[in-house]
């Protein structure tokens, strides 16, 4: 039998958190449960969990400094974000921090687990070597022959845009802020250009899209950035 | 010499009451003085000469001391006495002696020269002695209007200053900024009197009544008139004046504009606080409903009457919490300055997703959508705009005649705009009553008996729609129906 992923609960909202617990208790996940970021340490040196899932707005060290410590504690272990609506900054703020994903309260039960379940697949998965080739989808991206392929046939990118494939199926799964993407495709001096980003989107959309209206490869992060749909 | 005697002439027939009885004892006292110098100069036996020299030295006083008239007034008297009683033939209105004659025309015409002269120096004393005082003045009503109290208003202060210091009858303040009057003594101008200065914008002084019209200006702008009656200052003093005045105005102006912006900004800080606040008092119980309902569902264990009823709850939970984002939303977007967060939205697509959200308000109404074969794009923020497209279909399917009734949404390009229009059938609404719809918390008479709301959702139409520039109003016919339009800047930013 397969087994059960473990995951810490760190919310300072009980009725949250007891919900939660059963929940996802029922639908196949171990649940621990932190009331702050001090305790959510501390069970993290007591019990090994697969992932946490850490509620942004607490009291005492609050969800960004919680995020922090965590990542810089433990790298591998997935972290996602329980976030409100139109704090865009703050989603952003900790994927910066080390977060993995968020998801936006109130949320559904079956986004949750799904983000959960690809969060610690992802981190589960030994890490590929950079060169060796990637396949989502119909898409197959090999970077030691520097090509891109959709159903066989070759797609021809100019160097930005394989960069940006590159990096966007390396993170498949995961929101890549923009900030990020212009700072590891056009150098770090760059950041604040969003419009050589989203004209960059475009043309990659044009050509490996099926319907660039309607991506289902490039998916939008509203606010946030972007996020490559996951194998 | 014609002007002064114009002059003197218009102070005789302007004199008043008092003066005339001042003039009178002045006379009085100077016809008792020329008699009786020359009735002690005949009974002390003087010749002519001594008599001339102690009527000239009269002359010669009343000069200083009164002015040029009075001493002429003297002067032609005392020529008479001396006719009378100095030369041959005594007591005869007659010279025999041509030598006499020599002697008081010369008395006379260095009578005149004198009084002349010695009037002359006692004017400018006197008009810089008036000069002194109306720097004084201004002065004391410039340290006055420093010292304005700023939480009162500030014209009727002003006006009440200016009379009491300058010390005039009465003053009149109209202030173009907002349109008021205000008096200070006894200044007997209507309110379109004083405002005709402002409107004119021409200064005028008035000898006759002592009445001085000045437009009160701040830069080259002209900001209200001031008419200041029964003063008795020139005409430089009154235009300092009223250039004290333009500045005391000025000055609260920018005050009060500046307190305003202060305690707006406060209160706007305050309002985000509670909002906040708030938000979080609403989402976290929403999450704990949300999250259990749909996890009931995920795990799949219920049926029957159970499942249904938890279904209806995640429904319901789902709907409430984007009810509790929207008026969050909205309670935000009262701020002036709404942030907008902009992309370019491709407007049937925004149209269709709108109308997907609105699917359970909707109902069975027929939707029909009708736009331009190209894709109109618009540079607007998404969820906003979503919003008000969606509180404008649940309008049409809230008031849209029968269950059934058909509403047509749609989408025309006009040069620089792109206009949206969303049809229903009946619900008309009177003339006078299109534009208060749009104000919020208004609910038309009668509309509680249609269909239950709040009357915010057309206010927040018009917020958006004006926050992106753009406008929105309304068309209603008992026949046609009711339109509803909202227009946006056409997408500017080319990919």
């Amino acid at each position: 039998m397969e087994q059960r992923p473990n995951v810490l609960v760190v919310e300072d909202d009980a009725g949250i958190r007891q919900s939660l617990f059963e929940t996802l208790s029922t639908l196949g996940f171990l649940i621990g449960e932190a009331g702050n970021g001090e305790e959510a340490l501390s069970r993290l040196r007591m019990v090994g969990y697969d992932a946490v899932l850490l509620d942004i707005n607490m009291p005492g060290m609050g969800g960004m400094e919680a995020c922090r410590k965590i990542h810089h504690d433990y790298p591998q272990l997935p972290i996602i974000m329980l976030t409100v609506r139109d704090e865009e900054d703050d989603k952003v703020e900790a994927l910066d921090a080390g977060a993995d994903d968020y998801v936006t309260k109130p949320f559904q039960i079956r986004e949750l687990t799904a983000r959960l379940r690809s969060a610690i697949r992802r981190a589960k998965t030994l890490p590929v070597s950079a060169d060796s080739p990637t396949v989502i989808g119909s898409i197959m991206l090999d970077p030691s022959r520097y090509r891109v392929e959709k159903l066989g046939q070759e797609i021809h990118l100019t160097p930005k845009e394989f960069e940006m494939m590159r990096y966007l199926m390396l993170h498949a799964g995961r929101p890549v802020p923009h900030h990020r993407l212009l700072t590891s495709i056009w150098g770090p001096e760059y950041g604040n250009e969003r419009e050589y980003l989203r004209v960059l989107i475009n043309q990659l959309r044009k050509k490996i899209e099926d319907d660039p209206a309607r991506p289902s490869y490039i998916l939008t992060e509203s606010y946030i950035g972007y996020r490559f749909r996951e194998a | 010499m014609g002007l002064w005697l114009e002059s003197e002439f218009i102070r005789l027939v302007h004199m008043s009451n008092k003066q005339i009885r001042i003039a009178a004892v002045k006379l009085i006292t100077e016809v008792a003085a020329v008699l009786s110098i020359t009735w002690a100069a005949y009974q002390l036996h003087f010749n002519l000469s001594s008599a001339t020299s102690v009527h000239l030295l009269l002359v010669t006083v009343i000069a200083l001391r009164w002015g040029f008239f009075e001493a002429s007034v003297v002067s032609l008297l005392s020529v008479a006495c001396l006719d009378y009683f100095f030369t041959k033939p005594l007591f005869e209105l007659y010279m025999a002696d041509s030598h006499d004659w020599v002697a008081l025309v010369t008395f006379e015409s260095v009578a005149l020269l004198v009084s002349r002269l010695s009037n002359q120096e006692g004017r400018h004393a006197r008009e810089s002695e008036a000069h002194r005082l109306s720097l004084q003045k201004l002065y004391e009503l410039s340290q006055n209007i420093l010292l304005l109290d700023r939480h009162e208003p500030v014209d009727q202060q002003l006006a009440m200053h200016i009379q009491a210091t300058l010390q005039v009858r009465g003053v009149a303040l109209w202030n173009a900024q907002d349109l008021r009057l205000c008096r200070s003594g006894i200044c007997d101008f209507t309110e379109d009197e004083v405002r005709s200065t402002y409107f004119t914008e021409r200064n005028e002084d008035d000898a006759l009544t002592s009445t001085s019209r000045r437009v009160l200006r701040s830069g080259t702008r002209a900001i209200g008139s001031l008419v200041i009656c029964g003063h008795s200052l020139d005409s430089a003093s009154m235009n300092a004046t009223a250039s004290l005045a333009a500045v005391a105005i000025e000055r609260a102006r920018s005050f009060s504009a500046e307190s305003n912006a202060e305690a707006a900004r406060q209160s706007e800080q305050l309002r985000s606080a509670v909002l906040d606040g708030l938000a979080h008092a609403f989402k976290t119980p929403l999450t704990t409903i949300r999250s259990s309902s749909s996890g009931l569902i995920e795990m799949n264990t219920l049926h029957g009457v159970e499942k249904r009823l938890v279904v209806l709850i995640d429904e319901e939970v789902t709907r409430l919490s984007d009810l509790t984002t929207r008026l969050l939303r909205t309670a935000r977007m009262d701020n002036a300055n709404l942030k907008l967060k902009r992309e370019r939205i491709p407007l049937r697509q925004l149209i269709q997703d709108s109308i997907a959200e609105c699917s359970q308000e909707l109902g069975v109404h027929p939707v029909t959508i009708q736009s331009d074969p190209q894709r109109s794009m618009v540079y607007a923020d998404k969820q906003l705009l979503k919003m008000a497209l969606s509180h404008l279909f649940d309008n049409a399917a809230k008031y849209g005649g029968g269950q059934e009734s058909p509403i047509t949404i749609e989408v025309q390009e006009e040069q620089a705009e792109v206009v949206i229009s969303i049809r229903n059938e009946g619900s008309f609404i009177p003339l006078e009553e299109r534009e208060n719809i749009f104000r919020r918390f208004y609910r038309s008479p009668g509309s509680n008996l249609k269909a239950p709301g709040t009357g915010i959702g057309l206010s927040v139409v018009r917020q958006v729609t004006e926050a992106h520039k753009g406008r929105a109003w309304v068309n209603s016919d008992r026949h046609a129906g009711t339109t509803f339009f909202v227009t946006l800047p056409r997408a500017a930013k080319e990919e």
